[in-house]
């Protein structure tokens, strides 16, 4: 099941992100299509992130109107904009089109054919210019090797394990639902545009919203790795220095300070960073062209990080400061181009705590666990590590032998921006030296600086794509040296698949899929422990086992709250009961307490239920767990009244 | 003397074309006319040697160049009172029965609890893809409907039998393989996004199939003018499901599938028997060419879209009800019965205008060619008054009938209410009552639209009909999906009347507007 599901993810996210921008929005001659990607996938996000908190904050985000606006987009921009004399072309290109094809001159599958053929040939002679090129075929095998390496590293827990990972991940789920409920803070404000990208692509993917949470955190990783790929590659203009930097993140990625685990856990921040390269390359691209399409991509990419999490949107500031002030020292970077920059990134940052103003203004309090947490205090200096060390000298030694040797303004602003950059990331990192005690700060700076140290020990290598290494035995020199690092660094720091700790069994798991396939969604009710609530939520009904306990009385003809007085009157009730109680990693001691007495309170519940009932049955039981089941058929008069609503007499 | 088999002359066919039109205009009138007739390129080549239909065309303008055309403009008799009653009460009827098996089938539910594709006691599931499979072919399907009366029509009315029948077939062959098509893109859409479960697809599918045969054939006898053998043919296939279920013990569902191919085949072949009993009874002569599909798609489009638009607006405030999040949906589009029955009460409420719509439209065109020639060039302006005068005078009859209607159906629900006869109630469930309220007052503007638009196809100006019908297409979905969204579901029903409302304004300020060129449209509409 994770394969079909993972593949009808992953046609979402081309659908959303690739197809309907190429549709949208506008491509520039001069893009290569790696450019063009992110430029698209920076929009697309920005649009489908304001999209969704204006159609939430109106009560009216679902899968029709959210189409009803990409499909409204797309008509204004493909039709309505036009002049009258293009839409009146348009309309009578698709006259001809139809009558020919009633007149049986054009022909379906001719069309097919010819369409097919088309692509075809340009796809052949894609592949066939590159194939010819050594260098071309070798730096493509490459980066497709170490893509595919950091793929399987970083998706592999998602393939073999149902349990989302880490606790976050249990929030992520449980905002991403309530965003589909046209909730807005409905556990006080965060930014909710990570929570919106994910509802979206649930919408396109219509799998279980638990699957787009697995896949999506592997899928933000990987995009960070290209991300990483693309700003090295196109910062040196060098595709060696952009494989090195891709290699170090994502196969030495346990090495890096950062928290790896995280890598392939689905988090706001790690989606942040996504953005924080490319968002950086467009500042270096404005400053080199003045092309006013770079600098709205700029800000965009600042918005799309404000408005997913506050952290990336600071460490995306820290990067934009360093290359305006490489342009402005090396003088690449006019008054004009600043005046126009300011303003630019000054709307994004407004744009990025409008939420938050309009989430105040609904009087909703900031998120409590956040808020206490970027307040803390007493963050421990960090080490600065070999990597780091390393990733300075790197950055430092390029932009060295940049100023002596290179004439290139544009090549000596990237690599002042790479050193900057590097070195602010840093500075950062290292901040509790300098007397900023911040835990938070400290803690998703270690994250962030992960993102500079690729970049660092990589420009160096930038040097092995200059003309001297192009053909023949300069290639050869080039290839060895790259081979014979990554094989070296890969034995000195073998590569560890990415296996975040879970909070929940696999059974339970797998217990609770088999209950959503073979019930209809609404018709049950799922008794466990806190983590099946953002589980269930949206698709069944979840009481905890501690209410269960204490507010369901056993022994009564039906199940009826005592609380509410109301009976349970869902079709099938599923009670999980823990038999040796699961024990997650990082679980406080005073829950997992509570847990052990709450499930021998349940095991004790069930049996007295059993003595005055006949209708429990045991739906699956192994020797930790056995899930419990109490169907309630409905009787002729319920189901319909269910159909026709009260109305018989 | 192979081109002597239809006409002996060329000037038979002359007098033809004058017959369509006194005074052509040049060669290309000629053409079109002819083409109108059934003229094709192969049938102008063996009869007259003519390259095509032009060549032809500027053969009979070069005969006519050469001629002085009088003709005497025919006396028009005045209808006598009793056939002009006789007339009125046939069209009135005509319009009601329309309905029957509309009426039937809500009767059939009421009383043994089930009709051809409804059931009582369905699961929500059941019930939901059902419903849906039904909305699909009434979507699917009505271009094609409109299109089969059109283009049939128009050849029925020339005697061309077989011409009508090919024409029709050739749109229900078309309609099929949409509907096929669509079938699998459904098919396909919920292999990729998994809207539904399979078995919810496998009945809504075959619903969808057999239904959208069912409404095809529809047409042809419709067009045929076999209201009753349809009505017939529905009644026997709820008494087949009754036997099936009642007497053979056959489960609710497979009875019904039984029921409603055996409906649907009997029907298209009852089709296929009539036209052939036309055919014989009219003269024998050869059997004129198809025009090109080209053609047919050009005249037949505008009629096309708006019949899918009609069965889309009457549908749409469904769809978003039945979307409309509560606090948990199952699945993307859910069931709700409470609706259902409001809108299908309200339905009743249609009979009476239906058949004052087809009373209005047959006495407008009765002899609107034959009238507007016993007017003078300079006195044109007081044809056009006429028939405006007419015109409003109709409106003003529709909203007496129809309001008189409305009250009717309503103090009739509630004296069936009081008898307590039926299982289901109206009064009782606040929404279903709130629904059917509100439904009658949409759908008696609805109709008022209805015969603005009518009025628009007898005049083949049917352009402003298709553009009202889009506005209030997006005005239903518009207004129901805000509403239904920020109050209620049922709310919805407020789409479907402010989109009646725009349909009814809109065309009926089109018919306003053509009505003071009408002497023009009916001079282009020939």
């Amino acid at each position: 099941m994770p394969y079909v599901c993972f593949v009808r993810f992953i046609l979402a996210f081309l659908l959303m992100y690739v197809l309907i921008p190429h549709l949208l929005f506008k491509r520039q001659v001069v893009e290569d299509m790696l450019e063009c990607f992110w430029a698209n996938l920076t929009r697309m996000v920005l649009l489908v992130i304001i999209t969704g908190y204006l159609l939430v904050i109106i009560k009216l985000y679902e899968l029709i109107s959210f189409v009803a606006v990409i499909a409204g987009m797309l008509f204004w921009h493909k039709f309505a904009r036009l002049p009258q004399r293009q839409k009146n072309d348009l309309i009578d290109a698709f006259n001809s089109f139809l009558y020919d094809l009633a007149d049986g001159i054009l022909h379906p599958v001719g069309i097919m054919r010819a369409a097919l053929a088309k692509w075809r040939t340009k796809a052949v002679a894609l592949a066939g210019r590159c194939w010819k090129d050594a260098g071309c075929r070798l730096k493509v095998f490459s980066l497709l090797a170490v893509m595919g390496a950091s793929a399987y590293l970083r998706f592999h827990d998602s393939f073999t394990r149902l349990a989302p990972s880490m606790s976050d991940a249990y929030v992520t789920l449980a905002w991403m639902k309530y965003i589909e409920r046209q909730e807005l803070f409905h556990d006080g404000i965060y930014p909710h545009g990570f929570h919106i990208y994910l509802s979206v692509l649930h919408k396109f993917a219509a799998i279980d919203p638990l699957f787009v949470l697995n896949f999506a955190g592997p899928l933000n990783s990987l995009m960070i790795i290209a991300g990483i790929y693309f700003f090295a590659s196109r910062l040196t203009g060098a595709p060696t220095a952009g494989l090195m930097a891709a290699f170090v993140y994502g196969l030495l990625g346990k090495c890096l300070p950062n928290d790896y685990i995280r890598q392939a856990a689905t988090n706001s921040q790690e989606f942040g960073m996504v953005f924080v390269l490319p968002g950086i390359w467009f500042a270096v691209l404005y400053i080199r062209t003045g092309n006013r399409r770079h600098l709205f991509n700029t800000a965009a990419a600042l918005a799309v990080t404000g408005l997913v999490h506050t952290m990336a949107a600071l460490f995306l500031a820290a990067g934009l400061a360093a290359v305006i002030a490489s342009g402005l020292l090396l003088r690449n970077l006019s008054l004009t181009g600043l005046t126009r920059l300011c303003p630019a990134l000054g709307a994004a940052a407004l744009l990025s705590i409008l939420p938050a103003l309009v989430g105040l203004a609904m009087g909703k309090p900031f998120h409590s666990s956040s808020t206490q947490f970027a307040l803390t205090k007493g963050a421990p200096a960090p080490e600065m590590g070999l990597f780091v060390i390393a990733a300075l000298a790197g950055a430092l030694v390029y932009l060295v032998v940049v100023l002596i040797w290179v004439k290139d303004k544009n090549l000596r602003v990237a690599a002042l921006s790479g050193l900057l950059l590097t070195l602010c990331h840093a500075a950062i990192y290292q901040a509790p030296r300098f007397g900023v005690d911040n835990i938070a700060l400290a803690a998703r700076s270690a994250d962030f600086i992960s993102l500079a140290i690729p970049l660092g020990i990589s420009l160096p290598f930038a040097f092995l794509s200059t003309r001297l290494f192009e053909k023949g035995p300069g290639l050869f020199f080039a290839a060895s040296v790259l081979a014979s690092t990554m094989i070296a660094s890969l034995i000195l720091w073998p590569p560890v698949i990415v296996k975040p700790y879970k909070m929940q069994s696999e059974a339970s798991m797998r217990q609770y899929f088999r209950i959503n396939q073979e019930y209809r969604p609404t018709e049950w009710l799922i008794v466990s422990q806190e983590e099946g609530y953002a589980l269930v939520l949206g698709r069944g009904w979840h009481l905890m086992t501690g209410d269960f306990i204490t507010r369901c009385l056993p022994d009564k003809e039906k199940i009826i709250d005592i609380g509410t007085g109301e009976f349970l009157e869902h079709e099938h009730i599923f009670i999980f009961h823990e038999k040796n109680v699961f024990a997650p990693e990082h679980i406080k001691e005073e829950i997992l307490a509570r847990r052990l007495v709450e499930e021998k309170e349940l095991e004790k519940w069930i049996q007295t239920y059993c003595l005055y009932h006949t209708d429990c049955e045991v739906y699956y039981e192994d020797d930790d767990l056995a899930v419990y089941v109490i169907h309630q058929i409905k009787s002729n008069k319920e189901k319909f009244e269910e159909l026709w609503g009260e109305n018989k007499k | 003397m192979a081109e002597n088999k239809v006409f002996l002359h060329l000037d038979e066919l002359t007098e033809q074309v004058l017959k369509s039109s006194r005074a052509p205009e040049n060669h290309y009138e000629i053409a079109a006319i002819l083409e109108s007739k059934g003229w094709g390129d192969d049938q102008a080549r063996e009869s007259f040697g003519a390259g095509d239909v032009f060549e032809l065309a500027e053969q009979i303008w070069r005969s006519l160049q050469t001629k002085v055309i009088t003709a005497p403009l025919s006396p028009v008799e005045r209808m006598g009172l009793l056939p002009y009653i006789m007339n009125i009460v046939r069209s009135f009827l005509r319009g009601i029965i329309f309905a029957f098996p509309m009426v039937i089938s809500i009767f059939a539910v009421l009383t043994i609890r089930y009709s051809l594709w409804s059931y009582m006691y369905f699961s929500l599931e059941i019930a939901t893809s059902i419903a849906i499979g039904t909305i699909l072919s009434f979507m699917v399907t009505g271009g094609f409907m409109q299109a089969i009366a059109r283009r049939g029509y128009l050849y029925l009315t020339q005697n061309e039998y077989t011409l009508a029948r090919r024409m029709s077939f050739y749109f229900i062959k078309l309609g099929l393989f949409v509907c096929i098509i669509i079938g699998l893109a459904i098919s396909f859409f919920n292999l990729v996004f998994s809207v539904f479960t399979w078995n919810m697809i496998f009945i809504c599918l075959f619903y969808y199939v057999f239904l959208s045969l069912c409404w095809l054939s529809v047409a042809v006898l419709y067009m045929l003018r076999q209201e009753i053998t349809f009505t017939l043919l529905m009644g026997g296939g709820i008494g087949l499901v009754y036997v099936l279920h009642e007497w053979f013990k056959v489960s609710i569902m497979p009875a019904q599938m039984i029921a409603l191919s055996i409906v649907s085949i009997l029907s298209m072949s009852l089709a296929t028997m009539m036209f052939v009993r036309e055919e014989r009874k009219a003269e024998e002569r050869t059997m004129p060419a198809l025009p090109r599909l080209s053609i047919v798609f050009f005249t037949s489009i505008p009629y096309f879209i708006y019949g899918f638009l009609y069965f889309f607006f009457l549908n749409a405030d469904r769809i978003i009800a039945w979307s409309a999040n509560s606090l948990y949906m199952p699945y993307l589009i859910w069931f709700r019965g409470e609706y259902e029955l409001g809108l299908d009460w309200a339905l009743l409420t249609l009979i009476i205008p239906l058949g004052l719509v087809e009373v209005m439209i047959n006495a407008f065109a009765l002899r609107l060619y034959e009238n507007l020639m016993l007017f003078k060039a300079e006195d044109i302006h007081l044809f056009n008054k006429l028939y405006h005068n007419l015109y409003i005078r109709y409106l003003f009859y529709y909203c007496v009938f129809s309001v008189t209607s409305g009250l009717l159906v309503y103090f009739a629900m509630i004296k069936i209410e009081n008898l307590q006869l039926f299982e289901l109630s109206i009064f009782v469930n606040k929404t279903t009552f709130f629904v059917f309220k509100w439904a009658v007052v949409a759908y008696v503007i609805t109709a008022a639209g209805l015969i603005s638009t009518l009025f628009l196809f007898c005049l083949s100006h049917p352009e402003p009909a298709v553009r009202g019908m889009l506005w209030a297409c997006t005005v239903n979905m518009v207004v129901g999906f805000i509403l239904s969204r920020w109050f209620d579901y049922s709310l919805a029903v407020f789409g479907l009347l402010a989109g009646a409302v725009v349909f009814a304004c809109y065309t009926n300020l089109s018919v306003w507007r053509a009505l003071k060129k009408l002497d023009y449209l009916i001079y282009s509409s020939t």
